[in-house]
């Protein structure tokens, strides 16, 4: 009878520290517990299903590629995948030369890449809806990638009349490649008898470009916004068109092979 | 001398026995929701793991499919808005100054630096009224945001007054 007595106190110590000590944490305790698991199963399952939405948008992106490849080699022309210098010279030459311009110097320089700040691919800081193979990765804040062109310096010396040196420009501006004007240097020239001559000497310094293909992603390109949206904003291809309409010339290799390479072929 | 039975009658033995029976059951139900809690955590886990492992392999398939191409694609357009951006009219300026060379100053030479948006003037005037109207004409153009003079020479050669102008553009 006693131990009956003592039996029911007993359950309930024994009821409560269980629930204390072991039922409650089992259900939360902050960071392993059901509750918290559950959580964590929601957010996978979310990732998992913005995946699923990615991928579908990587096939349509991929198929909007195919589809409009002329119209997309515009951005290409505009910022080519490699230097292509020679097309910078052949180019400029002509251009000055339809301007009625004389050529006296075409360098072109590869410049030193600097990481430019303001170039920084729109990714989210913290992408809590995209990032993360893991399930602690969402609360991880992305590096963004950062993508910068290569820049080529290319200076232009000609010699001509001021009306030649506006056309000029303004044909170098229409030109379909990126290209800047760093410096614009115009001078006049004397004649023998130190009168002012009709002619202007006349350097441009001019920056293009270039940005090679990506070699290969890294983890965190998968959580560019593009694979989110799942369409390219193609507005500035008629910019582009709109305003840049002159063609920067495709060189013709001509006649190659001598048997003395020190002496000119004719 | 006073009798006093100390022997419960067979009511109280039911109750006390019923209530141990029911907190019995009580015990039982807090193991049984703690092993509930238990086994249930377990299979989150084991679904999670298989979440995280499928998540992982379609991430590496996007990483070696299409994406490259979309994503260099992407980042030529997201660099074209910028830069068409950056791409100034220099043909504009110079047809702006030559609209504000007042009748008997010429230039002798024009640079323009983009890294500080000005442009160096070197004018030639005939005398000081033609130099002090030419400044006043690139003042009263709004298209620049400030119009600094420099020192004046006097050019035996050409019998003309020098005189730098540096425009900075808005």
């Amino acid at each position: 009878m006693k131990i009956k007595i003592l039996l029911a106190p007993a359950i309930i110590v024994i009821t409560i520290v269980l629930c204390i000590w072991m039922v409650y944490p089992a259900y939360t305790d902050g960071v392993n517990g059901v509750k918290e698991k559950y959580q964590k199963l929601k957010e996978q399952t979310r990732l998992s299903d913005n995946l699923d939405k990615q991928i579908g948008n990587v096939g349509k992106l991929s198929a909007s590629l195919k589809a409009n490849t002329s119209r997309n080699s515009v951005v290409f022309g505009y910022i080519p995948q490699d230097k292509e210098e020679e097309k910078i010279i052949e180019s400029l030459n002509l251009l000055a030369k339809d301007s009625g311009l004389s050529v006296l110097n075409i360098s072109v320089f590869e410049m030193k890449n600097e990481v430019d700040p303001n170039l920084n691919i729109a990714t989210p800081a913290v992408a809590p809806a995209l990032s993360g193979a893991t399930s602690d990765a969402f609360t991880q804040p992305i590096a963004a990638t950062i993508v910068t062109p290569r820049k080529i310096k290319t200076d232009l010396v000609v010699l001509g009349d001021y009306g030649g040196v506006k056309v000029l420009v303004e044909k170098i501006q229409k030109m379909n490649r990126f290209n800047k004007f760093s410096a614009l240097e115009i001078r006049t020239l004397l004649k023998e008898d130190q009168t002012v001559s009709e002619s202007l000497s006349v350097k441009m310094t001019l920056e293009f470009n270039y940005l090679k293909e990506l070699d290969k992603l890294a983890e965190q390109d998968i959580d560019n916004p593009i694979f989110s949206t799942g369409a390219f904003d193609m507005q500035v291809i008629d910019n582009i068109s709109k305003n840049k309409s002159i063609e920067v010339k495709n060189v013709l290799p001509g006649q190659k092979g001598t048997a003395n390479p020190f002496l000119m072929i004719k | 001398m006073v009798n006093i039975n100390l022997v419960t009658d067979g009511k109280d033995r039911e109750g006390i026995g019923s209530g141990i029976s029911s907190l019995a059951i009580l015990l039982l139900l807090v193991l049984g929701v703690y092993a509930f809690l238990v086994f249930y955590g377990k299979s989150l886990d084991k679904k999670i793991n298989n979440l995280k492992l499928e998540y992982s392999n379609k991430r590496g398939s996007l990483i070696e499919g299409d994406s490259k191409k979309i994503l260099d694609f992407e980042n030529r357009l997201f660099l074209s808005k910028k830069l068409l951006l950056e791409e100034r009219d220099i043909k504009q300026d110079i047809e702006k100054i030559e609209g504000l060379i007042v009748s008997g100053a010429y230039l002798n030479s024009y640079s323009y630096d983009e890294a500080t948006k000005a442009i160096t003037l070197d004018c030639y005037g005939d005398n000081y009224e033609i130099i002090a109207k030419q400044i006043l004409s690139f003042k009263s153009s709004d298209y620049f945001l400030s119009v600094l003079a420099g020192e004046t020479k006097f050019d035996a050669k050409s019998n003309r007054i020098s005189f730098p102008v540096v425009l900075t553009i808005k």
